[in-house]
């Protein structure tokens, strides 16, 4: 059931992005990422594959970048939220880093690039956003 | 000796399920578009509905706000020319002569502004505009809205605009009986309702008629709605009674409720057009009469 409401919000916090469309903050990433930090690793390894899922139906010509993008995030961070304590003051850190991974790998695999300012706009956006929840503690700084 | 229970390791099985999900993605990164664009066609229409259908309601909500917009500023031209023409025909039937069609009315220029703030004693007495000098509007500017008379601008700034409502305690608008064309002086009488005044005893007016702008003064154009009779006393011995009736009237314009006016930066003459051929011109030319010139068409 818990997983069923987590893939409602994905959804939900998809079609908000997608309808900003341009300088939308990355709300899917960032859900991912909060998520990845709490969450058992399958229930994240689905949630990646329906949100990357979502957001290439946005992209048919790039079909399949969000899906590999956010399945690599979200199992990234699974397994680093094990290696350190208090996992979510680094949540800002992992956030900026799988946001370079979008855009980097992007930029590696189509040789496209969206303009800087809406980069950087956008990111910033996304990792200002974040920055409330890096307060909290994760349930896994027990480790 | 102690026995070590074994627990099963998840860590293999999320692996395996990684690695599917990765082997999945980079087979559909591979894939040609056009297949990737008909495999997912489906789900793509049934995922985006719902962001389809929001974004289409917020366009229909903006289109649906410009409408009204242009409704109301089209009422208030209508409500404009509608008094106008009743003036021409009243007139008209005054000299017994058929009505001209290519008559002209005014054609008003008109400046939308909306109420940004009320005087705070009555709330009614002064509204300030969004608009001003730089929108070009004056001191005595008519101001009007969808269903009549509003009062006049008394002070501007170059963004702002001041004014005196015709619920003002020293408002005083000269108007006139549409039916029966009696003249008299509107002024307030608080808190929402307006006195014709110096109107004489013996005067026809009665309840239900309509009072306009009467044009003298020289601020208001002829013909604007004021508000409708509501009581006639002339037995009471108020201030007028002895020389005067007391005619009370509601205004057609709810000041309370007025967010947007229109003030009546400009006057300008309609261009004249001539006139269709009707049924009429056509009678008269196939039986060859020449109209009588009382009624002769121009």
């Amino acid at each position: 059931m818990k997983i069923l409401f987590q893939l409602l919000l994905i959804y939900f916090l998809f079609l908000i992005q997608a309808g900003i469309a341009h300088y939308a903050p990355d709300l899917v990433m960032l859900a991912l990422v909060i998520f990845a930090l709490n969450e058992p690793k399958k229930a994240v390894l689905t949630l990646s594959c329906f949100a990357g899922f979502c957001l290439d139906l946005v992209t048919p010509q790039t079909f399949g970048f969000n899906l590999l993008l956010l399945i690599l995030t979200g199992f990234s961070v699974s397994n680093l939220r094990t290696m350190v304590y208090y996992a979510n003051r680094y949540a800002l850190v992992l956030l900026a880093i799988a946001l370079g991974l979008k855009y980097g790998l992007g930029f590696l695999l189509f040789r496209v690039m969206p303009p800087v300012l809406e980069v950087l706009l956008s990111s910033l956006a996304t990792l200002l956003l974040m920055l409330p929840f890096s307060f909290f503690k994760s349930k896994h700084y027990e480790y | 000796m102690v026995q070590i229970e074994k627990k099963p390791s998840r860590t293999k099985d999320d692996n395996r399920l990684f690695l599917i999900f990765l082997l999945l993605s980079i087979i559909l990164l591979l894939l040609p578009g056009s297949l990737k664009f008909n495999l997912f066609f489906y789900p793509r229409v049934i995922l985006l509905t719902p962001l389809n259908l929001s974004l289409r309601f917020l366009a229909e909500l903006s289109q649906l706000r410009q409408e009204n917009l242009r409704l109301k500023a089209l009422t208030t031209q209508l409500q404009i020319e509608n008094i106008g023409l009743k003036e021409i025909i009243r007139t008209q039937v005054k000299q017994l002569t058929p009505p001209s069609f290519d008559s002209t009315l005014p054609n008003f220029t008109l400046k939308r502004a909306q109420v940004v703030s009320r005087d705070r004693l009555t709330l009614v007495s002064y509204l300030l505009l969004n608009q001003g000098e730089q929108a070009g509007v004056k001191v005595n500017m008519p101001v009007i809205a969808e269903m009549g008379v509003v009062g006049k601008v008394i002070a501007t700034s170059p963004f702002q605009a001041l004014v005196e409502t015709m619920l003002s305690k020293d408002s005083k608008i000269a108007g006139v009986d549409l039916r029966s064309r009696v003249t008299g002086v509107v002024t307030a009488h608080p808190p929402n309702r307006l006195r014709l005044l110096y109107v004489p005893r013996d005067a026809d007016v009665t309840v239900g008629d309509t009072i306009i702008t009467s044009g003298l003064g020289g601020i208001f154009p002829k013909g604007f709605l004021i508000g409708t009779v509501v009581k006639t006393n002339p037995e009471q011995n108020s201030n007028h009674s002895a020389l005067f009736k007391d005619i009370l009237l509601k205004p057609f314009v709810d000041i309370y409720a007025t967010e947007a006016v229109y003030i009546i930066t400009g006057e300008t003459e309609r261009p004249k057009t001539k006139r269709p051929r009707t049924d009429w011109d056509k009678l008269l030319e196939q039986f060859k009469i020449e109209p009588p010139i009382e009624i002769k068409i121009r």
